[in-house]
């Protein structure tokens, strides 16, 4: 009974909650809407809660970091728990408390945070850029056509590539509209064919 | 005079300047500028998810409705993954929330992934002008043969090596053609911190940076033997 | 050592270096590069948020965070400028947690508030966890899905949502996401057949043809791209405008770098060959 409720239970409750949100959606019944709209409901209110587990690995993780490391970038992950929850206390404050310190909160994020993070991210840009240099080498037949056609392209997307090949805009358009799609269609069915099987495997407890 | 604006402007250049500086080397400048933005996106999250709690938990069930008492239940439960004994209630929550999202994705895949790309394949095979004809024909061909590429369980010799070939070339260009617009993400996300650190005031931070990135460069050759004074 | 053998080991550092200036050159200080056709992608959003009646309801469902905002936030930004203009009801919609902070910042740059009256022409909803199942919740009955706005006024007396209950009430649903819309299209197109624009970043136009070409997308607007074309239509220059001179000049450096790589390669393979 308790290996069951333990380790067994959340398996049917699967099997039971999918079964439900897939069939309600083929029966046009206003029994099978609400259902659906409660269902629905109930899971935006779950995932709500599940901020608190997000947080709370990160702080446990950067707290044994703290404890546990020897040097100066410990002290780097005392920053970070520190910033977590200062931030959340200020945002709180600014919201309900203090003007100002809402101003204050909101320009901070527009000039600092917003900055930050879209250098952080910036940073994947110049690393693709290097990757694509290095990966970029006709090594085989279908690695020719792969280079020609991103050449090609490269060309379209430039803003400028217009002003030094006319015709680009309508050749661009053309591979956009038919050679793109020719293979990016493969994949959407063939990613939606496993997503239907995954789904079938799951209901019938095939996945562990 | 400097203001708040323009201290705010210095500090967030100074950041993005400190990230840039792991293009040159790993540095102390830079983890400490990634721990900052990891806690400050950990803050912002929180906060956020506290006044979502509050908007979809507490509210309606103030407000008398008491449907909600069985989903809010299960999202306190959630924080049995930190306990011991009781890390097992974690797994209830967890398995409605995969349950909903299976059972969400798997319905209306069927429409949007299947059928509507298999109506879009076929249905496009019209009298049109030359050229979108040749690239209807082309779409449908070339559809099929890369689909037969990802069917494993046919041996792919002779007429359906071919065909197998062909499937993969079709992928293999649809690809290189898609991936120069992925280059344009790059190129957008790489600009953004650029109107920041290449304007002033943060430009004067970038150019102490690149003073000092420079002297770092020249150390080797400043300070061979014998030019030491 | 040939300039093949230099290229081929080039180190990834001079490439970032030259990415780096190709950026702050023409940001710091303007080029002024040829300009180029608006794509017809955008002449679609364009044309169908002019044609809407007045009094039409637009959804801004918006999950883009401050590091996305130079690519999918610059088409944001323009269709936000744009709606501002017409004499139509919108909500914003965050989607993610961070989009709350940053429709508020770009509300504050474009002075909405005093271009129009907060609760008769535009609302701010709050944050909802739970993307997708907390989507197809407010679209099925936005009254059981959210309680009160942004700044706690309950939902039911902010006067332009009188009328509005769920999805059937809402003209077209413009989103601004940073990756492929499949669970966009599944809920606005599939569940919910409400007119779906996605305002994306850079690379998905043509992955978005797909389910433009199968009618289940209106239309897809690309980063960066998308975003200066819009600024274009509605003559107000931004920061779309601004980085096509950045955007060209990297453009045009990685290709001459991936042509060089590719010859030097070429050359080092046949001078291999003619050994063995």
């Amino acid at each position: 009974m308790s290996n069951f409720i333990k380790n067994e239970g959340p398996k049917w409750l699967i099997t039971f909650v999918t079964l439900i949100m897939i069939i309600v959606f083929f029966i046009n019944n206003p029994i099978a809407t609400t259902i659906n709209n409660t269902a629905t409901t109930w899971g935006a209110i779950i995932i709500s809660w599940l901020v608190f587990i997000v947080i709370g690995q990160l702080t446990i993780y950067h707290a044994n970091r703290v404890r546990k490391e020897s040097g100066t970038r410990r002290y780097f992950s005392a920053i970070l728990i520190f910033l977590i929850y200062a931030m959340a206390l200020v945002a709180a404050v600014g919201d309900y408390i203090s003007p100002q310190v809402g101003a204050l909160y909101a320009s901070f994020n527009a000039n600092v945070y917003g900055v930050l993070s879209t250098t952080i991210y910036a940073l994947v840009g110049f690393f693709m850029m290097s990757a694509v240099f290095r990966g970029f080498r006709a090594r085989s037949f279908e690695a020719w056509g792969f280079l020609i056609f991103n050449l090609i392209m490269q060309w379209y997307w430039m803003p400028t590539g217009v002003g030094l090949f006319p015709g680009i805009t309508n050749v661009g358009n053309w591979i956009g509209t038919y050679i793109v799609p020719a293979g990016y269609r493969t994949f959407v069915m063939v990613l939606a064919l496993g997503a239907i099987a995954t789904g079938i495997r799951r209901v019938l407890q095939f996945e562990r | 005079m400097i203001d708040n604006q323009m201290l705010l402007t210095l500090l967030g250049a100074y950041l993005s300047v400190s990230v840039f500086s792991f293009l040159y080397k790993d540095n102390i400048f830079f983890s400490l500028s990634e721990h900052i933005f990891v806690g400050l996106s950990g803050g912002i999250t929180l906060y956020q998810g506290i006044k979502s709690i509050y908007t979809t938990s507490y509210l309606p069930t103030a407000g008398g409705n008491l449907q909600f008492i069985i989903p809010i239940i299960l999202g306190i439960c959630s924080l049995t993954l930190f306990t011991t004994t009781y890390k097992w209630i974690y797994r209830y929550t967890i398995s409605f929330v995969i349950a909903l999202g299976l059972g969400l994705t798997v319905r209306a895949v069927i429409f949007s992934g299947v059928i509507g790309q298999l109506k879009a394949t076929i249905l496009n095979i019209r009298a049109g002008t030359p050229i979108e004809l040749l690239g209807n024909i082309y779409i449908l061909i070339g559809t099929l043969c890369a689909i037969f590429y990802f069917i494993s369980t046919i041996q792919q010799k002779g007429t359906t090596g071919i065909i197998a070939k062909i499937g993969r070339l079709v992928i293999m260009v649809a690809f290189g053609a898609s991936f120069a617009g992925e280059m344009n993400w790059g190129f957008s996300q790489a600009s953004g911190p650029f109107f920041t650190i290449a304007q002033p005031p943060g430009i004067y931070i970038t150019l102490v940076a690149g003073a000092i990135i420079i002297l770092d460069l020249m150390r080797p050759y400043l300070f061979k033997k014998g030019n030491v004074s | 050592m040939g300039w093949e053998e230099k290229i081929e080991t080039l180190p990834s550092r001079v490439i970032w270096l030259i990415i780096f200036l190709c950026f702050f050159i023409p940001i710091a200080h303007p080029i002024g590069l040829p300009a180029y056709p608006i794509s017809e992608t955008t002449l679609i959003l364009y044309n169908y948020l002019e044609a809407l009646p007045q009094g039409s309801v637009v959804l801004m469902d918006a999950s883009v965070g401050f590091a996305n905002m130079p690519d999918s936030g610059v088409p944001m930004v323009a269709v936000m400028e744009h709606l501002t203009r017409l004499p139509v009801k919108v909500i914003y919609r965050p989607r993610i947690a961070e989009s709350t902070l940053v429709l508020q910042k770009v509300q504050g740059d474009l002075n909405i508030a005093n271009r129009k009256v907060y609760g008769v022409d535009y609302v701010n909803l709050p944050f909802v966890e739970g993307v997708e199942s907390a989507l197809l919740s407010f679209l099925s009955d936005i009254y059981a899905s959210v309680q009160t706005d942004l700044y706690g006024t309950p939902i039911g007396d902010v006067p332009m949502m009188k009328d509005i209950h769920s999805g059937q009430d809402i003209k077209i649903a413009i989103c601004t996401i940073s990756g492929y819309a499949d669970m966009e299209v599944r809920v606005y197109s599939v569940t919910n057949h409400i007119p779906l624009a996605c305002l994306n970043f850079g690379g998905s136009g043509p992955y978005m043809e797909i389910y433009m070409n199968s009618g289940l997308m209106l239309t897809n607007l690309s980063g960066l791209r998308g975003g200066a074309d819009y600024e274009k239509l509605i003559s107000k220059p931004g920061v779309g405008i601004a980085a096509l001179d950045a955007l060209s000049l990297n453009y045009l450096s990685i290709f001459t770098l991936i042509v060089l790589g590719n010859i030097a390669y070429l050359r080092i393979r046949a001078r291999k060959k003619g050994v063995t």
